[in-house]
């Protein structure tokens, strides 16, 4: 017996296997943490990942674009529609921009850059401020538009002075930094300001404008300073960029070629989309038009069209007015504006972030709160002169400002400024003079305190949070 | 495999119980006798019956009769077994010229000495200490369903099994003792002939609800063993927490080739149609709806007239009839076993192709096993098991995609026709414009192919009469190819055309070596179990491309694609190392011990926890082998079992959730990049499984009448759930092992003989009662999503009131938190409202037998879960949004004072009535008469001048009625998910032959 017993213990001694290296596994399409940073080649492959991010259609792949525009009046849904954002249209509560998730992803691919930027070994130091600048123009993109998405602008805040967390370090292990409170709205323009100037000082400019170059820095940072009022910054900031000589308006008849071609002189910072990239058929290509025929309805949704009350703001001789293509959408004529058209395949285009048009516009603005009328004169008409209109003399103080904002709407238009610029100036907007804008059932005019203005903090992040509050209203 | 271990084991304990066994040596003797069914006296031809000490037998001949030569004289175990009936064992002393023995078969009803596979090891159901159900081959056999895990639907107490969807070859979600998982899988694990399969983890790679398992023909099964409870199924340890399905393939016995020819056609339906309005109707509710929101005066009002025109003259094209169809199956199956006495095998071919019920939607399968045995020696024997089939299934978009056409055609406005007058299809949809979902299903192509192969082969030792070793190796090897063409003509695929191509690899190997020992001391003590060890690797190699551009629609191949869009490979790989063992004591055959251990080790977790225990013990009392007992003849069993232990939960784990990883696929302007996609825990483990189970097994009246019932407590502890985390980190989510879960239920299986003889009716009736809730959420949170709370079942409807209609306006109401009414539906006044656990479940099944014929009617039942109506917020929105809607919906408001539930119609849906509200949480309850089956059976002496040892005849409908509330296509469809774009479920007629010979 004492024998079987011994045998049996040494079969199964024979058949144990040895415990360690039988487990080892190793993912072949993912690189654990401790090895995705170690080089200049890993630091290039994470950049590459937080510019992926910002073709989220959650970011500027569609929302950043599109969905301000609704929500304020230059746009609304067809009558016929996919019943995409259709409430989001109508003001409905919680149907606000929602691109905190995909926001924080962007400053957390970034942020682990930066966290081992300055120490990466085989790195040069121009390689090293190359990455660095663009990771911190990234950062800084990101924060402004989270804090004006979720934040009072400061100038009008309504008492109500929460921002948004503030993450400069990338989250490696679970810990109590991971419940952060709102920093003030004070504190996150701060900070974006830092990032941006420091992107600045960096002087990098490489593959302008498909990257996050120190003068899309500068171009930023004008726009940012005009956010908080900061009118000499702001006039300084895109002197800078109007100084550095990179950048031209497009000739009048050339228009168009802003939108269908990439990469041109106007354009300081772009998102660019290739057909194998997201955001495809749910992107802001798709919603804002069909197809450039006017006969083929079947490849975009095109179901965000121009309000009537935008449309009648083109004067006759303005290019901006006819760039647009006539569709019938279910039995409804439409317009579709051709800012995004599709160049390179359906729904496939570059999406415009920052314009050169629009830093005049800044400087314009800034001027005339400083009552520089007659610089901001030059600035506007160099715009509408572009455009084909006739330039404006005389104008001061609130008919000079009036002029500046219309400007700022038709340049701009589709382009996901229109309730930022007016919520800044602490201004409502009314949803549209016809009723086909806005039909009598609905409240069409929404004052800038209305709770509507600024996005609720998404419900998931208020649950997860114990430090985490909530915008009044919602 | 499993019997050849098993007569082994016979073997040692004859051996060791018969003391006086006899070495003299005297004249041989001739064994003869008789072999009949002992109901009937109807002789069985073609019966093997074996002397099991020297492997020699003979085969019945026509009259039943066989003989034997030659047999030393002494003390043998008779064997002999024969389809539907039990299995004949008898010891006896064998001297003199001749000895005659007949054969009695008794018709299979229940049987006590039936024997179980139970991990490793084959067992008496008499000496089981643990809960589990066995379910012969011949109860699912010609069930015209796909795969074996369809065919159990009812059978089993509880398990409650829920076809994912009606597509052909679909796979189903296998909740053995209810939901213990929140984020895990809760499929169980299963075995085929002791290779475990990766079933529901590779189903993911298919386009639609594609099932691995069903590459394997139901009809090459020989029995599937359940086992429900830890001290059951815990010798798998880490893969055991949702319970074991361990299937048996039919092997050859020694004898006479029997070859059985089985072929049957049918054809399927939907069980049930939604009702939705017609042109006129539609019409109506649209001009009604913008003239509410816009005014009946205003532009655009005039303008909707002006285009629709009068309601009353609306054509009426019938969508639903155009996806729906009656989809043709045909079934053959060839099987032949026999062989010799040391060798013995089974092989069978079969095809099938079965049409689906929505259009373009098909399964096509072609099987071919071979089980072989062969014994070298007396000690040595050798096992191969193959299993091998090639099947393809057609498919169609779905899910809430609106290019899905079994859900766009309940969508599309029923004024536009399918197709235009010259018979092109009608792309210029009016109302709502979606696509013409009829056109993408007929021009685009979705194929699932899968090549696959379940081969084992084991060889076994018996070193002496108490110790058996034995080795098997196992693969499971699987090929899927994927493609997806969407035609340039189609509206998926215009104007270009697209296709994607996919293939992917899996290779899952292992090795299990065991000891097996049985010891019997005095006759009192005996002892037996098996230790173990097992190693086990999987993994998966898939690609894919994606390309467009097609000259046009003869073009399929993806080589003649004009630019690649797209290309991916993915490979990952898992490995399990474990030891286990397992003890069995019994005293007297009265008293029954029990216990297994496994040290169980996966790649899947943490570095910090790769490897734990799961142990279990069970006891159990066999009331009918005590002397007080023996005088009460009515009980022929009586047993009480109680176990408790633990198992854990690894399925439907990412391979490597436990790593910090950066992945990549984050392109940029032509560039790669990566992202961070995962926090590392190195602390991440089991789901782990504890199990309490008290049962009683009995059967009375010379079992006629018996059954088990069950109570269980199941505690899942240590849930992986993906904690929220503020995504300001960069992250949404971290796995972590956090939270719990009960499950406690009473489960009755009971069978009857009500009557015997000529004219037979017999009944099995099971009933699962169940209670399932959350104990425990992420940092004692109560609720985590709106799914899931503490104290509530799993899966709960978080809803806000709904309150009616405004007979005043026609808006819709609702009730906030303190039952006041609102017309708006506000997050905060949301409630649990209901849940998608049912209360209980079961089958019950009545066969009558008269003569040859054979009904048999079974019921199968799941009641008290709620469902959501998903596509309502499409359906049901009183014609706002210009889409098809249900009938009901006429009946929105039209004028003050109308009182009705349907708020009234306005353009754009500003009210939001169809937001999910209880208005559309429904009554899932159902029962159905699942199966309804006459069998005629041609007497065996009409057969033999036939040359034919059996035939029968058989004709049967298959979910043949429904009983049920709910609104939409069909209660049944996966548990937890939206009914939206859900394949719905078929009602089936089959008629087939089924022939021996």
């Amino acid at each position: 017996m004492k024998k079987r017993v011994l045998s049996i213990m040494v079969v199964a001694a024979l058949f144990a296997p040895s415990c360690d290296s039988l487990l080892d596994t190793e993912p072949r399409q993912s690189i654990s943490n401790e090895v995705a940073l170690e080089d200049l080649a890993g630091a290039n492959a994470v950049l590459i990942g937080a510019y992926n991010s910002l073709q989220a259609t959650n970011l500027y792949g569609k929302q950043l674009i599109a969905y301000p525009e609704l929500l304020a009046d230059n746009m609304k849904v067809t009558f016929v529609n996919r019943n995409e954002a259709v409430t989001l249209a109508n003001n409905a509560p919680n149907q606000q921009l929602g691109i905190w998730n995909d926001a924080y992803s962007a400053i957390s691919r970034v942020n682990n850059i930066l966290d081992v930027i300055d120490n990466l070994p085989g790195a040069s130091q121009v390689e090293k401020d190359q990455i660095k600048a663009q990771c911190l123009f990234i950062r800084g993109l990101m924060y402004f538009d989270l804090v004006r998405v979720y934040a009072r602008n400061p100038r009008f805040n309504l008492g109500n002075t929460n921002g948004v967390p503030i993450v400069l370090v990338p989250t490696k292990a679970v810990g109590p930094d991971l419940y952060p409170p709102r920093n003030s709205v004070s504190e996150v323009y701060a900070q974006i300001e830092s990032d941006l100037i420091a992107a600045v000082t960096l002087n990098v400019n490489v593959n302008i404008p498909y990257r996050g170059s120190s003068a899309a820095a500068s171009a930023l940072l004008s726009r940012v300073y005009l956010y908080q009022g900061k009118w000499q910054n702001a006039i300084d900031a895109a002197s800078t960029v109007i100084g550095s000589g990179r950048f031209n308006l497009l000739p009048t008849a050339q228009y168009a070629n802003i939108f269908m071609n990439d990469g041109t002189t106007e354009s300081i910072f772009e998102i660019v989309n290739r057909s194998d990239d997201n955001p495809g058929i749910s992107g802001v290509a798709s919603m804002y038009l069909q197809s450039r025929n006017p006969d083929n309805t079947t490849n975009g949704y095109g179901d965000f069209i121009p309000t009537d009350d935008l449309m009648s703001l083109f004067s006759a001789t303005d290019v901006r007015g006819t760039l647009f293509v006539n569709h019938v959408k279910g039995s409804q004529p439409v317009k579709y504006t051709l800012k995004f058209p599709d160049s390179k395949g359906f729904h496939v285009t570059n999406h415009p972030v920052l314009r050169y048009a629009e830093i005049y516009l800044n400087r314009a603005e800034a001027n005339a709160e400083l009552n520089n009328n007659t610089a901001a004169l030059a600035d506007l008409n160099i715009v509408r002169a572009r455009a084909g209109l006739a330039p404006l003399t005389g104008l001061t103080g609130e008919a000079l400002m009036n002029a500046i904002q219309l400007e700022r709407r038709l340049e701009l238009a589709f382009e996901g400024h229109r309730p930022f610029d007016l919520a800044r100036r602490g201004q409502g907007f009314t949803k549209g003079l016809t009723p086909s804008d806005c039909p009598a059932t609905s409240p069409c005019f929404i004052p800038f305190e209305d709770y509507r203005i600024i996005s609720p903090i998404p419900v998931a992040q208020i649950d997860v949070n114990p430090n985490m509050v909530q915008n009044p209203g919602y | 495999m499993t019997r050849k271990l098993l007569s082994c084991c016979l073997v040692i304990l004859v051996l060791s119980t018969i003391s006086s066994t006899t070495d003299a040596l005297a004249q041989n003797v001739t064994v003869t006798g008789k072999v009949t069914d002992a109901g009937t006296g109807e002789a069985l031809p073609g019966a093997n019956v074996l002397i099991k000490e020297l492997n020699r037998g003979a085969a019945s001949d026509v009259d039943g009769n066989y003989t034997i030569l030659n047999v030393p004289p002494g003390t043998y175990t008779i064997e002999s077994s024969f389809v539907g009936y039990q299995r004949f064992t008898r010891t006896v002393s064998i001297s003199g010229d001749t000895f005659t023995l007949n054969v009695g078969f008794i018709s299979e009803r229940r049987n006590l000495d039936e024997l179980v596979v139970v991990g490793y090891e084959i067992k008496s159901k008499r000496d089981i200490t643990g809960a589990t159900t066995q379910i012969r081959g011949d109860v699912i056999e010609n069930i015209p369903v796909q795969s074996f895990d369809k065919a159990l639907q009812g059978r089993v107490a509880g398990a409650q099994i829920v076809s994912n969807s009606g597509e052909p070859g679909s796979s189903v979600a296998f909740r053995i003792r209810g939901q213990g998982s929140i984020s895990a899988s809760n499929q169980p694990l299963y075995i085929i002939d002791g290779v475990q399969v990766s079933g529901a983890d590779l189903n993911r790679n298919t386009y639609g609800t594609g099932n691995t398992l069903a590459g394997l023909n139901p009809a090459d099964i020989e029995s599937v063993e359940i086992l429900k409870d830890a001290a059951a199924a815990s010798i798998y340890g880490a893969q055991a927490g949702n319970g074991v399905v361990l299937i048996t393939t039919k092997r050859g016995r020694s004898g006479k080739t029997v070859f059985n020819l089985n072929s049957s056609i049918g054809s399927t339906t939907v069980i049930n149609k939604p009702e939705t309005t017609n042109g006129q109707e539609w019409t109506e509710l649209w001009l009604e709806s913008v003239g509410n929101r816009f005014g009946y005066q205003s532009a655009t009002y005039l303008g909707q007239v002006a285009l629709y025109g009068d309601p009353s003259q609306a054509p009426t094209y019938d969508w639903i009839d155009a996806v729906t169809r009656k989809g043709l199956s045909q079934n053959y199956e060839l099987s032949a076993a026999g062989g010799d006495d040391k060798t013995r095998f089974y092989v069978s071919g079969s095809y099938l192709n079965q049409d689906g019920h929505i259009i373009k939607s098909d399964y096509n399968r072609g099987t071919f096993k071979a089980n072989l045995d062969h014994a070298a020696t007396n000690k040595l024997t050798f096992e191969t098991t193959i299993a091998t089939s090639v099947s393809s299934g057609n498919t169609v978009t779905q899910a809430t995609t609106f290019t899905n056409p079994y859900r766009s055609a309940l969508q599309m406005p029923p004024i536009n026709p399918i197709k235009n007058e010259d018979g092109t299809y009608n792309f210029n949809i009016r109302g709502t414009n979606l696509t013409n979902a009829i056109a993408a299903a007929e021009l685009d192509d979705y194929q699932s192919k899968f090549r696959q192969a379940i081969a084992s082969t084991a060889i076994t030792y018996r070193l002496n009469q108490n110790l058996i070793v034995r080795t098997q190796f196992g693969i499971e090897y699987t090929i899927f190819a994927g493609s997806e063409y969407r035609s340039p003509d189609s509206p998926n695929g215009a104007p270009l055309g697209s296709a994607i191509a996919r293939n992917s690899e899996n290779v899952n190997w292992q090795n299990n070596t065991t000891l097996n020992f049985n010891y019997s001391i005095q006759n009192k003590h005996n002892l037996g179990g098996v230790v173990g060890s097992e190693y086990k690797h999987e993994f998966q190699d898939v690609s894919e491309v994606s390309a467009r551009g097609f000259p046009s629609s003869k073009f399929r191949s993806i080589s003649s694609a004009a630019e690649t869009t797209g290309s991916t490979g993915t490979y990952t790989e898992w490995k399990v190392a474990a030891l286990f063992g397992r003890f069995n004591y019994n005293y007297d055959e009265r008293y029954f011990l029990s216990g297994t251990l496994r040290y169980d080790g996966s790649s899947r977790f943490g570095a910090d926890n790769r490897y734990a225990f799961f142990p279990s013990i069970g006891l159990t009392w066999n009331l009918t082998n005590e002397d007080f007992m023996e005088n009460m003849n009515i009980v022929n069993d009586l047993k009480l079992r109680t176990s408790y232990g633990i198992t854990g939960v690894v399925q439907g784990i990412g391979n490597f959730d436990s790593r910090g990883l950066f992945g990549g696929g984050a392109a940029y302007d032509g560039q790669s990049g990566i992202v961070p996609t995962s926090l590392p825990n190195a602390l991440l483990g089991w789901e782990e499984s504890s199990t309490i189970n008290v049962g009683i097994d009995f059967a009375l009246f010379n079992s006629r009448f018996g059954g088990s019932i069950d109570g269980y407590q199941r505690e899942n502890n240590k849930l992986l759930l993906n904690r929220p985390i503020p995504s300001s980190s960069g992250f949404t989510t971290i796995r972590q092992n956090v939270g719990a879960t009960e499950n406690k239920g009473l489960e009755l299986e009971l069978y009857s003989r009500n009557l015997d003889g000529e004219f037979s009716w017999t009944t099995d009736f099971n009933i699962a009662f169940i209670k399932n809730k959350v104990t425990k959420l992420l940092d004692d949170q109560p609720n985590l999503g709106t799914a899931y709370w503490v104290g509530q079942p799993l899966g709960v409807w978080y809803f806000n009131r709904w309150a009616g209609v405004n007979a005043s306006d026609g808006r819709p109401m609702w009730y906030d938190k303190d039952g006041n009414i609102t017309y708006s539906r506000a997050a905060a006044d949301r409630i649990i409202a209901g849940d998608d656990q049912p209360d209980y479940y079961g089958g019950l099944s009545n066969v009558f037998s008269y003569r040859g014929f054979e009904l048999d009617v079974f019921f199968q039942w799941q009641v008290g879960n709620e469902i959501y109506f998903a596509d309502s917020q499409f359906l049901a929105v009183s014609g706002s949004t210009g889409r098809n809607q249900l009938k009901t919906q006429m009946n929105r408001w039209r004028a003050p004072g109308d009182l009705t539930d349907t708020p009234r119609a306005f353009q754009g849906n500003v009210d939001g009535g169809a937001g999910p509200s209880t208005r559309f949480l429904e009554d899932g309850s159902y029962i159905r008469l699942k199966r309804l089956a006459i069998t005629y059976n041609v007497p065996r002496r009409m057969l033999t001048n036939l040359g034919l040892t059996s035939a029968r005849i058989y004709a049967q409908g298959y979910n043949v009625l429904t009983h049920s509330a709910y609104s939409y296509w069909d209660p049944e469809f996966n548990i937890g998910a939206s009914d939206a774009g859900i394949f719905p479920q078929p009602k089936s007629q089959s008629i087939g032959v089924q022939i021996g010979f």
